[in-house]
């Protein structure tokens, strides 16, 4: 009995039950780092505080390595653009929606935009230049330049376009006349305003960007307990929060339906 | 003895607490001066990282700012409608990116324009946020702006916090604002690390100044430290990818103890650069705190230092050994004095004992040492030298009362003295004199007294032998007198003769043997009684005793029967004097006793003779003088 006991200690130790471990959350690099991290961390630590776990924000630049980072169970809750969570949800099942972010309207959904400076086009028409947008994966790439583009010539492909890692560096390129145009996320495009950045072109709405799950690192009840206490955070706790100041919506992968159709007709196949 | 070992005890306790006192004030103040030492060199390192670092962004300032493009801009933005400034705010955003971005591989974080008014124009390192105002949050921009003067010192901000350098830009008198060119606090300490790596650097912000500047947003990135909520650090996870690396283990370590140091707390209040002492698993540290002050003079910040100090662990270790070899040896030093007066306590019962016994005793008793010199003597002695103890202690024995051969013997010459020289015991008589002159025989028994062996003084027991020297006398005569007569009697005359028969054989001396008989003696007790006849023979004997000389020898014999020895004569003198004392005694009147006469036979020594022959010899003569009709002396050689 007393080695069956030892043998049975030994084995809890070496292989720990899935969310007994520190948990690990890599927000969206849509800006630096300082603001991302300062953005999501009244977030994390409200949920580290429900939880009694510890979680750290890890800041990666790059989506492709975020969603490989993922598949390979070294990160247990992800913050995705709508874009990402499908490509994600081909390709690994075991992602988990818990919850979709409200934008400040208070609606689990944005836009991206075509946004040009001062001295740059005035409309679609006059673009004629290379585009600069965040990242392949960013919903708010090229599928959605391509889509605000998508009855223009010379069309995405034959104006050429240029990664640069964040929307925030877009709109600072576009700013500093880098790039005549650039496309982004309708929201931090905003934020850029004042320094002579304007939206000459908005996509239909999007998915909220959305608080995912690794069901292979968490079990289903921490999942969904993460879940709810966002869904169900009072206006009072989130009030002085910056991402999730507006509130959370339940997800459902029937949310994302509507980006697939869009894709389809831009030819983007994620097989 | 109880008393004695509690104050030696006492005495004990307080010579202890004064070392431990001392010995803790000697670690503390090298304790201190060490921490004062890790001050001022820490101090020193890090003025010398600042004044580097304003040269350095003095240089940018010259270099990057003041060119004509530069301030043709600044000039365009001055005044004109909110969309032109706005233009002309990303026209200068244009320009000067790229120098920004090459200030930024230099450390530079903060390239920040200032209106005239203290507005913010620019920062480039969050260029959407503009035109808030300044002048309530960065009185280095207003003291600037207002004073066209340089303004250098650590100051907190919305955005970032660290050493500002805020430049005046007047361009053909012109004022076009200001500028600040800083770099972030990671950037000195990687400065101050460089030149002193053996310290980990962080920096903590006072909350009350700092929180009211910060955007919203940016609270979110600062955390209270882990002594006090009155201090917040930057990123307290190190989640930001440019944090500074996190500190070693140990710094680590200390900064979560500071909370419970009393003295880092105190040290944190204060505005002088100080150091303290902190223990973390039986290691000492050392933790400078170097007060950062902005413009207007308040603390704003602190930079703190960790390092390892095994100087403080030596210093505790050696104060640790010295305590504990101290204690030791008061405790030695404590056991050794007890047991001192444990032994001396002893000694001085055996002298009290010896001093009881000694003055308990009949005899007299002194210790001389060996200069013959007193130095003990006992209360008998005292009393028989009529000395009193403390005029003997101290004098010369011989000196003083000895009184050998009538006091004409030299200490050299004293048999009491000489048992110091001889090494052996002495008994006898001797005669000493009391104080008020006058002698008397003591006996003495002298015994050396040694020391390793060596006599160092010598114990005299001695006691006045007068009265029994007398008795010893009486007796003495008592057994060799009649006690009738009060001549000698048969046995002390056999001795007598002897002796000179010995002594004639020896020197050749002559003398003379007399026997003599009371003539008629019977008839005197047979008519008289025997007291009368007790009576003529005292008579007779006093009669002879006046005739003979001291060394002459009368004894009797028996009855009415004497002997008379007469010393060194010879018998043609003896025959005189004989005849003499027979006239005397017929002389002599014994009332109605009548006339008593006495008859002598006398000779000299032949020297073949013996006691007997010589005895023989005497009572034929005075049987020839009784046959002769008595009275009469008859003689012969």
């Amino acid at each position: 009995m007393k080695v069956l006991i030892l043998s049975l200690l030994v084995v809890l130790f070496l292989f720990p039950p899935p969310g007994a471990a520190e948990l690990v959350y890599v927000p969206l690099p849509l800006e630096n780092a300082e603001a991302v991290i300062a953005s999501q961390a009244p977030m994390i630590r409200y949920l580290a505080e429900k939880l009694g776990v510890q979680i750290r924000i890890r800041y990666e630049k790059d989506y492709q390595q975020i969603l490989q980072l993922f598949k390979e169970g070294k990160i247990d809750l992800v913050q995705l653009g709508p874009l990402p969570y499908v490509t994600l949800k081909k390709e690994y099942p075991q992602v988990q929606p818990l919850a979709i972010i409200n934008e400040s309207d208070g609606k689990p959904a944005y836009t991206c935009a075509l946004v040009t400076s001062f001295d740059g086009p005035q409309s679609v028409q006059e673009i004629n230049s290379p585009l600069t947008l965040p990242q392949a994966l960013s919903t708010c790439g090229h599928l959605s330049a391509a889509l605000l583009l998508k009855d223009h010539q010379p069309d995405l492909e034959q104006l050429g376009y240029q990664y640069l890692g964040n929307h925030e560096k877009v709109a600072l390129a576009v700013v500093r006349g880098e790039f005549k145009a650039g496309v982004m996320k309708t929201q931090v495009a905003r934020k850029y305003q004042n320094l002579t950045l304007k939206v000459i072109k908005e996509t239909v709405p999007f998915p909220g960007f959305v608080i995912v799950g690794n069901k292979k690192t968490l079990d289903i009840k921490q999942a969904m307990q993460i879940g709810q206490l966002l869904i169900q955070v009072s206006p009072e706790t989130r009030s002085s929060w910056i991402t999730g100041k507006d509130g959370f919506s339940v997800a459902a992968d029937k949310d994302f339906d509507l980006l697939t159709r869009h894709m389809t007709t831009i030819g983007i196949q994620l097989d | 003895m109880f008393t004695g070992i509690f104050y030696v005890a006492a005495f004990l306790c307080l010579l202890w607490s004064s070392g431990f006192v001392y010995l803790r004030h000697e670690r503390n103040t090298l304790e201190r001066m060490h921490l004062a030492n890790q001050t001022t060199t820490l101090n020193m390192v890090w003025q010398a990282v600042v004044k580097s670092h304003k040269t350095g962004m003095q240089v940018y300032f010259d270099t990057y700012i003041m060119q004509p493009q530069v301030l043709e801009l600044l000039r365009a933005a001055q005044g004109g409608s909110e969309s032109d400034q706005a233009v002309q705010r990303v026209r200068l955003y244009r320009y000067l990116y790229p120098i920004y971005q090459k200030l930024r591989e230099r450390d530079v974080r903060q390239l920040h324009f200032h209106t005239p008014d203290a507005r913010s124009f620019l920062r480039f390192h969050s260029p959407n946020h503009f035109g808030d105002s300044l002048a309530t949050i960065r009185p280095s921009v207003v003291m600037a702006n207002r004073d066209h003067r340089y303004i250098q010192g650590f100051e907190t901000g919305r955005w970032l916090s660290g050493f500002r350098n805020v430049f005046p830009i007047l361009y053909s008198d012109e004022d076009l604002g200001s500028v600040e060119i800083s770099q972030p606090f990671e950037s000195l300490r990687r400065e101050i690390w460089h030149l002193d790596k053996s310290n980990d650097f962080m920096l903590v912000y006072k909350a009350s100044l700092l929180l009211p500047k910060l955007f919203e947003e940016q609270k979110k990135i600062y955390g209270s430290s882990l002594f006090s909520q009155d201090w917040l650090v930057e990123d307290p996870r190190w989640e930001l990818p440019d944090s500074p690396p996190k500190m070693s283990g140990p710094a680590q370590k200390v900064y979560a103890g500071l909370s419970e140091s009393q003295s880092f707390i105190q040290a944190l209040s204060q505005k002088q650069p100080q150091s303290v002492a902190v223990k973390v698993q039986d290691e000492f540290y050392r933790v400078t705190i170097i007060p950062l002050e902005d413009v207007e003079g308040l603390t704003a910040a602190v930079l703190l230092s960790f390092s390892a100090a095994p100087e403080i662990d030596e210093m505790y270790w050696n104060y640790r050994t010295d305590l504990l070899i101290f204690s030791v040896m008061v405790l030695f030093g404590g056991i050794t004095f007890l047991l001192f007066l444990q032994s001396k306590q002893v000694v001085v019962e055996k002298q009290r004992n010896i001093q009881l016994i000694a003055n308990t005793m009949n005899d007299g008793l002194y210790v001389m040492n060996d200069k013959g010199v007193i130095t003990f003597v006992n209360a008998t002695a005292s009393e028989i030298l009529g000395y009193s103890c403390h005029e003997l202690l101290g004098q010369e024995a011989h000196a003083l009362f000895h009184f050998h051969d009538n006091g004409r013997c030299s200490l050299s010459e004293c048999p009491i003295f000489n048992v110091l020289l001889s090494n052996a015991s002495y008994a006898g008589e001797e005669v000493f004199r009391r104080k008020d002159g006058s002698s008397f025989v003591a006996e003495v028994a002298s015994e050396p007294m040694f020391k390793k062996e060596k006599v160092v003084s010598a114990v005299t027991i001695f006691r006045d032998i007068t009265e029994r020297k007398k008795m010893e006398e009486q007796l003495t005569h008592l057994c060799n007198v009649d006690p009738l007569t009060n001549a000698f009697n048969r046995r002390y005359f056999l001795q007598v003769l002897e002796t000179e028969i010995q002594k004639s054989k020896r020197y050749r001396t002559p003398f003379v043997l007399a026997m003599g008989d009371v003539d008629h003696f019977k008839r005197v007790n047979d008519a008289f009684g025997h007291e009368a006849g007790d009576r003529v023979l005292k008579e007779i004997v006093a009669s002879i005793h006046e005739r003979i000389r001291s060394a002459d020898v009368f004894a009797r014999w028996g009855g009415e029967e004497f002997v008379l020895l007469l010393a060194n004569t010879s018998l043609s003198v003896a025959v005189p004097l004989v005849e003499n004392i027979i006239a005397n005694i017929r002389l002599l009147d014994f009332g109605e006793i009548g006339v008593v006469t006495i008859s002598f036979g006398v000779t000299d020594h032949h020297k073949e003779d013996t006691i007997d022959t010589l005895l023989n010899r005497a009572d034929k003569l005075l049987y020839e003088a009784k046959e002769a009709g008595r009275n009469c002396i008859r003689a012969s050689e």
